[in-house]
């Protein structure tokens, strides 16, 4: 964010969650401030810093203060979150990126290891770019409606929300924006990624916000909602994760958190109302991230299996916080030449409308609409949360088409899937969660099989690609079956600690079925397993293990 | 003209008349008009235009004080509420013709009690055709005859928006008429839709010589593959308990529940489709126009689909569509389990 803009923004925030927080019947100003306080002595139990230090001294003012000195604390607490909340983005930083180019994205790319940052430093200074690393623009596609994202730029507020599988997905979609000639966008993120010094550095200076999950007080989220709206509403590009956090189970999302996004329909509402006659659109942009192999895979799919339904929200311990990992992940991925795509879809309007390339909105009959007339009501504009929200709700019913229809699919994830429908249909006896962690009384397959099961699946996924019903990886759209499982077992070869799949002789099985599983929940939503007579693996929700997944139809 | 207050002569009041355009001349057309009445009547201000594609039903609208347009799209220009009083096989016709004039503000109000293709419920319809989404429908047992003879309706009201369901209210204020409002537009048009399902096989049935009692089974059976579709559509469990649900098996007397029961019994009677009236003129087949027909045979696709358990649906199609034997056909449905652990 610009300078200019910071404390402007920041006041307006502060200004509005008090008003807001005030106006909220039936609460009482000290039940709230004191509700805030208990929430972060909570979380900082047995800490001994400042941050302590400041609630414990907000704890011992709160029990005797008048109404205007609780008015003031809250005023304390709301700037103090929105201050740690906001981001900044510093031209001198992103001129030096930019200028520097490639050689930097592919830094930024490999930041999460410092080790080999330093080691390649001279060369990099020396313009040479870091030897030991891959050169990003080949192993990263970017590709769909980025045309329309430019025009769209030129008329309004982006709202780009992709899917979520790695931490690296920030780091992918920054380095896609650059290359499509696009500013960095303001994005939230976890303040577990702001630990690596290095990667923190440029992400602060890049425009990324922080975002504690770890805060459980009411009114650090509403401070954050009223945050991304503000920037929204002067003109901020933003990217938001609706998945809320990384698909645990590999597959995409299906249910979102919309509390974020629901600050577009607001931020549009409040432009209009403002008077605001340039830029006052707002586009949401769906966006698929799709990657062969995934650097934290084996964590992400470990806690899915673990606590089913209970997945942990923040993982701080995963694979993306050990650099000798990441590097392997990368060195690894580029040197199999594996593509990571990154995929544009359609704009839409803040109700679910589609949107043109002029960025008029489009209703489903094909007809223009004006999009105004959503807000209105006898004629005037009214701010409507409920009205807002139900409108949000259909745009994260048409984002998850959008993802199903953008994704791109790999030979992993096809491979994968082939072979795990093939396994359940020789253990019908077996469900599916002891399948996976105990295996059936049949754990291999013929390769051959595998071959037939994904050349079937190829046939169907070529016939919906063709419909537009997903897209295919190159490998995918011409290739035999047996080109498929090739790269798939030379990926699955590459990096993981134990294969997803492995070829002994003439058969092939999984030395770590979770993995499998993982790779195979890409497809879930599809419904290939029709073909074979069985139900989806994954509720329909796709968070926990459908009921009766081991049971054929 | 009658002697009720007109909406065209509202009384007088700061807020803005509001337009209503009502589309159809059916009973619905009827009630909703005296409804927009009793709210006029109530201190309300609201214009109508309505429109009708025949004269009888230009005459429903004229004589409930609405101004007829020669279209459905001049109705609907610059209506704040939009009463839509056709069937729903009407629906997709009408929402092409009224797609260039509907406005994202429009409030649409809707009664239809069915599917149109592929298992899209009318809301789904209406949205898909037009810009329309502040969609409203009122549902359960909504007895007409009630009103008239001047005792209080009861209906269910759904709509995702608040505001809808606020337009709404305020259409029949003053009316006697209790409103059971939900967000759960899905569970209402599902309720809706199959509970035509349950009256045409209770029809059957009838005409088949089963008795009461299995008659009644086959409502509860229509209810619980409603509760089964709701489930795979993300209807709430509660709106199948509701007015919209158990509320509307009670008085089974509503006019196109009638038709349904009706049609089923002459079917059952004669043996044959064609046997059943042929109250369509240029098709024997008269339930190729009936609610309750299309629901089932769009039903069983779904059901195909989604795997959704619907023996009701799937025997009623296989007596309209392959001639098999009523009777029979829907002893083999009432004599398996009822699986309410499922529904």
């Amino acid at each position: 964010m610009r300078a200019a803009d910071k404390e402007r923004i920041l006041t307006e925030v502060i200004s509005r969650v008090v008003e807001h927080q005030l106006a909220v019947p039936a609460v009482r100003l000290d039940e709230m401030v004191a509700d805030s306080i208990y929430h972060e002595l909570r979380r900082l139990k047995g800490e001994h810093g400042d941050e302590t230090a400041f609630w414990a001294d907000l704890r011992r003012g709160v029990g005797h203060a008048s109404e205007r000195e609780l008015q003031s604390t809250l005023r304390r607490i709301t700037r103090r979150y929105a201050e740690e909340i906001c981001g900044k983005f510093d031209e001198r930083v992103y001129d030096a990126v930019t200028r520097a180019g490639e050689p930097v994205m592919g830094f930024l790319l490999n930041a999460f290891s410092p080790k080999r940052l330093v080691e390649g430093l001279p060369h990099l200074l020396a313009g040479g770019g870091l030897p030991s690393l891959p050169t990003v623009d080949k192993n990263i596609v970017v590709q769909g409606a980025t045309d329309t994202l430019h025009r769209l730029r030129e008329k309004g507020t982006i709202l780009l929300v992709p899917t979520h599988v790695s931490h690296m997905d920030s780091i992918v979609v920054g380095w896609a924006l650059w290359k499509m000639g696009l500013p960095p966008f303001l994005y939230g993120a976890g303040l577990n990624l702001f630990s690596n010094p290095v990667l923190g550095f440029f992400m602060r200076n890049l425009g990324a916000y922080t975002v504690d999950r770890r805060k459980t007080d009411p009114l650090y989220k509403t401070v954050l909602k009223e945050y991304a709206q503000a920037t929204l509403e002067n003109g901020y590009d933003n990217i938001f994760f609706p998945g809320g956090t990384r698909s645990r189970s590999g597959a995409l999302e299906k249910k979102l958190k919309l509390g974020l996004m629901g600050t577009g329909v607001a931020a549009y509402t409040r432009n209009l109302l403002a008077g605001k006659t340039s830029r006052e659109r707002l586009f949401i942009v769906p966006a698929t991230l799709s990657f062969q192999l995934v650097l934290e895979a084996e964590t992400l799919i470990d806690d899915f299996l673990q606590e089913q339904g209970k997945s942990r929200y923040i993982i701080t311990d995963d694979e993306a916080t050990k650099p000798r990992r990441v590097a392997d992940f990368f060195t690894q991925l580029f040197s199999l030449d594996s593509k990571i795509s990154f995929t544009v879809g359609r704009p839409m309007d803040p109700f679910g409308n589609d949107v043109d390339d002029d960025g008029n909105s489009i209703d489903r009959s094909g007809r223009t609409v004006d999009p105004r007339r959503y807000v209105m009501r006898d004629g005037e504009v009214v701010v409507d949360a409920q009205r807002d929200a139900e409108f949000t709700r259909e745009v994260g019913e048409r984002l998850t088409d959008a993802y199903a229809r953008d994704t791109v699919l790999q030979a992993t994830h096809v491979c994968a899937h082939a072979a795990l429908l093939l396994l359940r249909l020789k253990n019908p006896q077996t469900d599916l969660i002891r399948l996976l962690r105990a295996g059936g009384r049949v754990d291999d397959l013929p390769l051959t099989e595998l071959y037939a099961e994904v050349d079937r699946q190829l046939v169907e996924l070529r016939g919906m690609a063709a419909r537009g019903g997903v897209r295919l990886a190159p490998a995918l759209q011409s290739g035999g079956a047996d080109d498929v499982v090739t790269e798939a077992l030379r990926h699955f070869a590459s990096y993981h600690t134990a294969a997803a799949l492995q070829r002994v002789g003439d058969r092939v099985s999984s030395a770590e079925r979770g993995l499998l599983f993982y790779y195979s929940n890409r497809l879930e939503g599809f419904r290939l397993e029709r073909g074979l007579g069985l139900r989806p693996a994954l509720a329909p929700d796709h968070r926990s293990i459908a009921l009766h997944s081991g049971r054929p139809v | 003209m009658t002697s009720t207050p007109s909406p065209q002569a509202s009384s007088p009041g700061t807020a803005r008349s509001r337009r209503v355009a009502v589309i159809g001349g059916g009973r619905l057309a009827y009630g909703a008009l005296g409804m927009v009445r009793a709210a006029v009547g109530a201190g309300a201000r609201f214009t109508v235009q309505g429109f009708a594609r025949s004269d009888a039903g230009r005459q429903v609208l004229r004589d409930g004080g609405a101004v007829v347009a020669d279209s459905v799209a001049a109705a609907v220009d610059g209506a704040d509420i939009v009463v839509v009083c056709v069937p729903a096989p009407a629906l997709q016709g009408l929402v092409e013709e009224a797609a260039t004039r509907a406005t994202g503000d429009q409030v649409v109000l809707h009664a239809a009690r069915g599917v149109g293709a592929g298992f899209a419920l009318p809301h789904q319809v209406l949205r898909a055709g037009s810009c329309w989404k502040k969609i409203a429908v009122i549902g359960g047992p909504l007895y007409l005859d009630d009103a008239g003879s001047g005792r209080i309706l009861n209906a269910a009201i759904a709509s995702r928006f608040d505001e809808a369901l606020a337009a709404v209210r305020g259409l029949v204020k003053g009316a006697p008429i209790r409103l059971s409002a939900t967000h759960d537009i899905v569970g209402v048009e599902l309720c809706g839709a199959l509970s035509n399902v349950g009256h045409l096989a209770t029809g059957l049935a009838a005409g088949a010589g089963l008795s009461e009692t299995d008659q009644a089974l086959l409502h509860v059976r229509a209810l619980l593959e409603a509760g089964r579709f709701g489930r795979a559509m993300g209807a709430e469990r509660g709106t199948f308990s509701g007015l919209a649900g158990v509320g509307d098996l009670i008085p089974r007397r509503v006019s196109s529940q009638k038709k349904h029961k009706d049609i089923g019994h002459a079917i059952a009677v004669s043996g044959a489709v064609g046997g059943a009236g042929g109250r369509d003129d240029d098709d024997d087949d008269v339930t190729s126009t009936l609610e309750g027909a299309i629901t089932a045979r769009e039903g069983v696709r779904f059901a195909d689909h989604h795997h959704v358990d619907a023996p009701l649906m799937r025997a009623v199609v296989a007596i309209l569509d392959e001639g098999k034997p009523a009777g029979a056909t829907l002893k083999e449905v009432l004599d398996t389990d009822l699986g309410l652990q499922a529904a």
